[in-house]
């Protein structure tokens, strides 16, 4: 029996074929600009091909998870350089793109958190707030437990508190 | 209740826990809204790999990963002094993986790692391995996570584990079919540490729609399987799950 072994390149091109769809739907949602969507796309899959194994248990979360992460990072910088109105104004807009039952209080929230809190628990905040995930879902998707995930909702919540008292 | 795109993403890919699966299945069939947002993802991914094809964007994004790996090579003196340093001092700091991977340039999960037990016995492989085939006349092509199969093709199943244990092989359709390969009635079989397994039947697919899920369950103890307990199966702690899955592609209409 000929065994044709899968290369590299093979695996390469099924990754992009599958995923990169949703990739650039989540990068889109969350840009809402073609050219930057788009390049971020191209960042999730350079840093997806920069790891050891393409063998990945859970590709799709994976990839939602770094895109998630890296929209928001981009967010963040074209704030920090004057790009954008303000980081708020971004926030609104990324808070406003689901139709979740509590949208102002979630916007709100967010926009008060957004610039003052670690990269790893503004993507916690979007997941839950934003996605709709479940405290399980989105400790799942993070790699942390429920009660971790809690702490950091708390803590963010709290520090939305002590903003609003300002 | 509203479903949540990433979870429409995931149903499409196959990536959904089972019994969630089987849920959004329910309500495809009775609720239109769902049904249409599903075709409409289906309608975005042809839009967008004909707007950015896999060809083009992938020379791009290689191009990106080497100016990366050329950007990280850069000398750093300092860096590169203690770097030697710990070097001479811990000569095997790096894991077996990276050692391989810096060795042959290439990814590390293709390379067979031994361990040696404590006992000196020699381990082949350091996980359970699930291999799924593409059956082509003579011939066979070993298919990657996401492949894209048909209606009709030949699908041959291989599999191993690194110590003597308990394994059952299951697969999901999108139809959420449960269908059980490898098992003694309702019971995981033990199987012999080592050697790659090859099921004695290939698997011809049937026309279920968006994927087939393979699961490969491994544990330490005796366990056993029903259709209604698949989900629970694969949250349980003590049971390793190894899943692998193939897209199905629709076939066109006509055909």
């Amino acid at each position: 029996m000929n065994i044709l072994a899968p290369t590299r390149k093979q695996q390469i091109d099924t990754l992009y074929v599958t995923y990169a769809p949703m990739v650039l739907r989540r990068c889109r949602s969350l840009l809402r600009d073609e050219a930057e969507a788009c390049d971020v796309m191209q960042e999730v899959f350079v840093r997806i091909l920069t790891r050891d194994s393409l063998d990945l248990e859970t590709p799709s979360s994976l990839l939602w998870n770094v895109a998630t992460r890296l929209c928001l990072n981009r967010i963040r910088d074209k704030a920090r350089h004057g790009i954008s109105d303000s980081s708020e104004a971004l926030l609104e807009r990324i808070a406003c793109l689901e139709n979740t039952a509590s949208d102002c209080e979630n916007q709100n929230l967010l926009s008060k958190i957004f610039s003052k809190e670690p990269e790893s628990s503004r993507t916690i905040a979007v997941l839950h707030l934003i996605d709709g995930m479940t405290l399980e879902e989105t400790a799942r998707e993070v790699g942390m437990s429920v009660s971790g995930v809690r702490k950091r909702l708390r803590s963010l919540r709290s520090t939305f508190v002590e903003l609003e008292a300002l | 209740m509203n479903i949540p795109d990433w979870k429409l993403e995931r149903y499409l890919l196959g990536e959904l826990p089972p019994l969630e699966a089987a849920e959004i299945r329910k309500r495809e069939s009775v609720d239109d809204i769902l049904r249409l947002r599903l075709e409409k993802l289906c309608q975005s991914n042809t839009e967008i790999l004909t707007q950015y094809p896999s060809d083009r964007m992938i020379d791009v994004i290689k191009s990106k990963v080497e100016a990366r790996h050329q950007k990280n090579s850069m000398p750093k003196w300092p860096l590169v002094m203690a770097a030697t340093l710990l070097c001479v001092a811990i000569p095997f700091i790096s894991s077996p993986k990276d050692l391989i991977h810096s060795l042959l340039g290439e990814s590390a999960s293709s390379v067979e790692i031994q361990k040696i037990d404590e006992d000196g016995t020699r381990i082949k492989g350091m996980a359970p391995r699930l291999e799924v085939w593409l059956k082509k006349n003579a011939d066979a092509e070993q298919l990657t996570e996401m492949s894209e199969v048909k209606a009709g093709d030949e699908i041959q199943l291989r599999y191993a584990v690194p110590s003597l244990c308990y394994a059952l092989l299951v697969s999901l359709d999108g139809r959420n079919i449960v269908t059980v390969h490898l098992s003694k009635g309702d019971s995981a079989i033990p199987i012999e540490p080592g050697k790659m397994n090859t099921l004695p039947f290939a698997y011809k697919l049937d026309d279920a729609p968006y994927f087939e899920k393979f699961f490969f369950l491994v544990s330490s103890h005796p366990f056993k399987i029903s259709e209604q307990n698949l989900d629970a199966l694969l949250k349980q702690k003590d049971i390793q799950n190894i899943s692998f899955t193939l897209r199905k592609m629709v076939a066109s209409k006509g055909k």
